[in-house]
């Protein structure tokens, strides 16, 4: 019974978030539909509850497993904070977005939660069981989530278009999983691995069924974070669904998927007391994993540069960025986990405001399109001016967060002699600089339209404390390093 | 029955396959759905074959029958958030060929 | 005997697979489908897996078919025919070809993988056929694997909202 008692206290921050979303429904049920916003209020206090929880696991440090299957260690909890954080800011894009205002649903805010819980179990189990029901909790959520408008055909049509896809990469990796448990008789990753493992002896016969198995469950990964060929949902789906959902599935949903990735690849190639074998083998698959993630930044990069619509271009733009932190991923090690760690942590500040920046010109603009962004920068100065920085940002320049992320990423892809794929990322931010410089350029260096700019003071604020981040951390970046390197410590044991 | 385990696995990849193949010849919403069930039930006839591989006479390894009640269960989800937005799309184009569902262009 | 069985009726799976890609009405796929499940169904049985073999039937037979069958008739789409048939989308040649080689990749794959592994031998004179499989599966959920048993409680409620929200009928908003 002690041991029960332990393993919810480990939990707690899921139970919050359980009891949040319940609240939440509950809430909007009392209050009939009408004000969700005070939801949304009820949404943010769960939410800070949640990260008070994680802030104190944060402290006591020594990892542990609960209930046989949860980890309560850095890596989930970077991951955890990172959800809660990303949430916190599509809670305050939904409740300051005109037009989420008047779809007034409080439902809203329980699929958010619901989704995020999701999250939480994926990037905190080695169980393939737990893996696969939060991966699938997510899943669900953003489906109705991106279909949230049901008026607008866009949105239903880009919720079909994910559903189906999703529907097909749940089969394909549901199918490499019970591959990967015929050959190694166990769900627990951790015991995959290991000498004595059921990955040693079936790699002792032939390496091709453990890949077989790997490349299959590493597809359902990859939809989730749009890597070739697995990204083609990615662009509807954006396009479609919510700026507010939008940006979710652009930050929390992409980095889950990365750290399900992560999870999943460290727990079995890259914990302490692998086999020899296992090791090598990793090596392989993160020469997949090079492969696919050249592929994917080109493909986004130079599909980017035809788009018109800013939400498209963003959308296209986190496809090439997938492929950016996927280099991090194929080095196959600490080192290079810890940059992926990085880049994920400099893309929630610069893509989140890149994002918000979307909205509040929707807000003004009702449309999307880069041709009538122009001269916005003299409308709305100081918007205008902190989207520059996240654009900069976003191509890799100094002085900012998106900058020392590349850097980091290049120099683990130098190490592992992984020459060719850095030149491919360098050549590739390159290219983005055009399309980034595109929109700079229409804010700044075009004739003003005749409108006049909405005034969003509150969006503005939260955009401007993004941007003021995502600068301050480019220069200052040591305690953003150490976090990205300290949540590593679970896979040194 | 005295079957090797492995013709469990040679049916379920069959099953797969077939699923796949579905998928991408068809375009009509509901059979694209229908072929993502046939590849879960692949997957479960999979891990019970595995399950089935594993257990010893005295002891049942347990983890494939309990992976693939869950399956079924997140199989069930999925057809029903699928066929909800069958719905809803029906209602405002009165049709469900995914072709028409594509206003968007790549 | 049972081997005749299971054999017969893992034709009867793959026959039902292929009613459904090919079968002109959704009505039809519904029903392959449904012939598949329960073939399925019988080869647990015959795999001891007894629990399995009832949840396939209640669950997968039961529910899942069911409100498949219960949509194509909610929007009427059964009778609609040629509407649905393969001809009525720009299936090119090409495509299907490519279509039928990515599958037969995949299914060669997974028999590759199954071929080449080293698996366990079952022991002589066949598998050990339980009847208490329920009994070992109950502990185990409620044991040892209580805590995704829970976690699905969770995603069962956020699935019947999501289905909610999306079926509901437009009450607040203005249609466009």
């Amino acid at each position: 019974m002690n041991a029960y008692l332990e393993g919810l206290r480990g939990l707690q921050p899921e139970i919050v978030m359980t009891i949040t979303a319940l609240a939440a429904l509950v809430f909007d049920l009392l209050l009939k539909g009408r004000e969700s916003r005070r939801v949304g209020y009820l949404t943010l206090a769960g939410l800070a509850f949640t990260a008070w929880f994680l802030l104190g696991q944060w402290g006591d440090s020594a990892p542990r497993t609960v209930f046989g299957m949860v980890a309560i260690d850095q890596f989930g909890n970077f991951f955890k904070l990172f959800t809660v954080a990303a949430l916190a800011m599509v809670v305050l894009f939904v409740m300051h977005d005109q037009r989420e205002r008047e779809h007034g649903v409080g439902e809203y805010y329980f699929l958010l939660l619901g989704a995020a819980i999701g999250v939480f179990f994926m990037v905190s189990t080695n169980n393939l069981l737990l893996m696969v029901l939060g991966f699938e909790l997510l899943s669900l959520a953003s489906y109705s989530l991106a279909g949230f408008h049901k008026g607008d055909r866009k949105s239903a049509e880009a919720a079909m278009k994910y559903v189906i896809f999703g529907g097909l990469a749940t089969g394909i990796m549901l199918y490499g999983m019970s591959l990967l448990y015929g050959l190694t008789g166990t769900i627990d990753l951790a015991k995959m691995g290991v000498e004595g493992g059921g990955l040693v002896t079936q790699l002792a016969k032939s390496p091709v069924p453990v890949g077989i198995a790997m490349v299959l469950i590493l597809a359902g990964f990859a939809y989730k974070v749009s890597v070739a060929p697995f990204h083609f949902w990615t662009p509807d789906v954006y396009e479609g669904a919510p700026t507010p959902v939008t940006t979710f599935l652009a930050v929390a949903s992409k980095a889950a998927g990365f750290g399900v990735m992560l999870r999943f690849l460290g727990a079995i190639f890259l914990r302490p007391g692998v086999a020899d074998s296992v090791a090598a083998y990793g090596e392989r698959i993160g020469l997949l994993l090079a492969i696919l993630a050249a592929i994917t930044m080109t493909l986004g990069n130079f599909a980017a540069l035809r788009q018109t619509s800013l939400k498209r271009m963003l959308a296209y733009s986190s496809i090439a960025h997938a492929g950016y932190v996927l280099i991090g991923v194929a080095c196959m090690t600490e080192q290079g986990f810890g940059a992926a760690l990085y880049y994920l942590a400099a893309y929630y500040f610069m893509n989140l405001g890149a994002f918000g920046f979307l909205l509040y010109f929707e807000g003004v603009n009702g449309n999307d399109s880069v041709e009538s962004l122009k001269g916005m920068g003299f409308k709305a100065p100081l918007i205008s001016c902190v989207m520059v920085a996240f654009l900069v940002s976003l191509t890799g320049l100094p002085p900012t967060v998106g900058f020392y992320g590349k850097y980091l990423l290049f120099v683990e892809g130098v190490n592992q002699g992984l020459y060719w794929l850095v030149v491919v990322a360098a050549l590739n931010s390159v290219v983005s600089l055009f399309y980034y410089l595109r929109v700079a350029k229409a804010l700044f260096l075009a004739k003003p339209a005749e409108r006049e700019a909405a005034p969003a003071p509150v969006l503005t604020g939260f955009v401007t404390a993004l941007g003021v981040a995502t600068v301050a951390l480019g220069i200052y970046v040591l305690p953003l390093v150490a976090w990205a390197q300290r949540s590593l410590d679970v896979l040194r044991g | 029955m005295n079957v090797p385990s492995e013709h469990l696995f040679f049916l379920s990849a069959g099953l797969f396959s077939l699923g796949v193949l579905g998928f991408l010849v068809r375009r009509n919403v509901i059979v694209t759905l229908m072929c993502v069930e046939l590849m879960l039930n692949a997957a479960n006839l999979a891990f019970l074959a595995a399950s089935r591989m594993h257990s010893t006479p005295e002891a049942l390894d347990v983890q494939g029958p309990v992976f693939s009640i869950f399956v079924i269960t997140v199989a069930a989800a999925e057809a029903a958030v699928g066929l909800a937005l069958v719905i809803a799309l029906y209602r405002l184009k009165q049709s469900v060929e995914s072709d028409s569902a594509s206003e968007m262009k790549g | 005997m049972s081997e005749l069985l299971f054999y017969a009726m893992a034709v009867i799976a793959l026959l039902g697979g292929l009613g459904v890609i090919f079968s002109k009405s959704p009505m039809g796929s519904v029903l392959s489908l449904l012939g598949s499940f329960f073939a399925l169904a019988v080869i647990y049985l015959l795999a001891g897996f007894h629990f399995m073999a009832a949840v396939q039937i209640l669950v997968y037979a039961g529910a899942i078919m069911v409100l498949f069958l219960f949509v194509i008739m909610l929007l009427n789409l059964g009778g609609m025919g040629t509407r649905f048939e393969l001809s009525a989308a720009p299936l090119t040649r090409a495509r299907s070809q490519i279509a039928a080689a990515v599958a037969a990749g995949v299914g060669l794959a997974g028999l590759i993988a199954v071929q080449r592994a080293s698996l366990p031998r079952i022991a002589q004179g066949g598998a050990p056929e339980r009847i208490d499989d329920i009994n070992q599966i109950a502990i185990a959920l409620f044991g040892r694997y209580s805590l995704p048993f829970q976690a699905v409680s969770v995603l069962l409620l956020t699935t019947m909202v999501a289905v909610l929200v999306l079926a509901k009928r437009r009450t607040r908003e203005s249609g466009q």
